[in-house]
């Protein structure tokens, strides 16, 4: 299974790099062919909300770098891992500004049934893994996670999603986690 | 004397959100004559130590610090969870207690898009220290535009209502009410009508950028 993993794991977090390691063996356990953006390592500039990937060269962003490339290899995989350490509820801002750059995957123009999102622009998407770092348990932010993890894969219109937090925990552990909800999100 | 910090989130210098972030400022200053209010742009600010400093040192000088921005892909933008690790990373243990309100538009015309903005606010402000002073989610941003509310004329009175209890209450040292979320919260035109227009602005930017016809490209398609 094609495969882009958005890493944004702090390089200097030793534990949240645990589980980073944890979940690619778990993606090559399940066999998937994964392709790692190290977004820490990875010149992307905040979305300038200019809707320039909208309507001045739509379905790319004018302003090139590494989100460009990231967005290529998005709209050509079947799965989007997400990993990033849970900042109150959200992505981090490392992953948040990769994610932000992918809005040139979906169409400027409207669906109309139910809640409003945008059309897809691509027959189809890929789905998501939105993977949560939390360095110590917070009920709410696991919640608010969740529902986030949901709601991207909703306007991103990906076919399946799950949403799963990692804790300080033995790497064996972590892997089965994130085995798992691969398993139940490609049963 | 109230001392209120707007952080303006949007990128973009004539955004909605730094808009009705500014109306709200102005009721408070109207209310109280002893406020005091700043204004600081997060966009790229923390790119550089000076900016870094100068966000540290609104912060302390604010009691009430109130945050604007739009929704990107269900949740604050990039820069604005960069700020808000920032000035979390140091937890505020000052004497006087410090107020977070936060502001959030959407440009779907519905304001639950907001709600995911609304959460991460609430435990930003738990997480640094700070007493959360509650937040208005606004749908349908786009038929505000970025003038001024009184430019919008009726259409605009029941944001400018939930905006005026809003500052009231902040100014009393009360939490924002839940009738000024459900006032902010209202539609200010049918869907319908609102997606028409919305649908026929993009189209006539794109008519101006000659690309009409490329709206549906697909760059990326696999070969």
């Amino acid at each position: 299974m094609r495969t882009i993993l958005f890493d944004a794991a702090p390089p200097e977090d030793d534990a949240c790099r645990q589980g980073l390691d944890a979940l690619r063996r778990a993606l090559t356990d399940e066999g998937c062919s994964v392709r790692t953006f190290a977004l820490a390592r990875t010149a992307i500039s905040p979305c300038r909300g200019c809707f320039a990937c909208w309507v001045g060269t739509p379905g790319r962003c004018p302003f090139e770098d590494a989100s460009c490339e990231a967005a290529r290899a998005v709209a050509g995989a079947e799965l989007l891992v997400v990993y990033s350490p849970v900042a109150f509820g959200c992505w981090s801002s490392e992953a948040k500004k990769a994610l932000d750059r992918m809005v040139c995957l979906v169409s400027p123009h409207f669906a109309f049934s139910g809640l409003t999102r945008h059309r897809p622009r691509y027959e189809s998407l890929p789905a998501l893994l939105g993977v949560g770092w939390l360095a110590e348990p917070d009920p709410e932010a696991e919640s608010v996670f969740a529902r986030l993890v949901e709601h991207n894969a909703y306007n991103l219109h990906a076919p399946a999603q799950r949403a799963v937090l990692l804790e300080q925990d033995e790497w064996a552990r972590q892997r089965q986690v994130c085995r798992g909800a691969l398993r139940e999100m490609f049963q | 004397m109230r001392r209120v910090l707007l952080l303006a989130g949007s990128p973009r210098a004539g955004g909605v959100s730094l808009m009705l972030g500014r109306e709200l400022l102005e009721r408070m200053a109207a209310l109280d004559f002893a406020t005091e209010v700043r204004t600081l742009r997060v966009s790229g600010l923390l790119d550089a130590q000076e900016g870094r400093a100068r966000l540290h040192a609104a912060f302390a000088w604010a009691d009430t610090v109130v945050l604007s921005a739009p929704v990107y892909v269900d949740s604050p933008p990039a820069q604005v969870l960069k700020a808000l690790e920032f000035l979390a990373a140091e937890p505020w243990r000052g004497d006087e207690p410090k107020r977070f309100c936060a502001l959030f538009c959407c440009g779907f015309p519905e304001a639950s898009h907001t709600a995911i903005c609304l959460d991460v606010s609430r435990i930003f402000a738990r997480k640094a220290g700070l007493e959360w002073a509650g937040g208005l989610g606004f749908g349908g941003s786009g038929a505000l535009g970025g003038q001024s509310l009184a430019a919008r004329g009726r259409m605009a009175a029941p944001v400018a209502r939930a905006l005026d209890m809003a500052a009231q209450a902040l100014t009393d040292g009360r939490p924002v009410p839940p009738e000024a979320r459900e006032l902010a919260a209202k539609p200010l035109i049918p869907k319908p009508l609102y997606l028409f227009l919305a649908e026929s602005g993009f189209l006539s930017l794109a008519w101006k950028s000659r690309t009409i016809t490329r709206l549906g490209a697909k760059p990326y398609e696999k070969q």
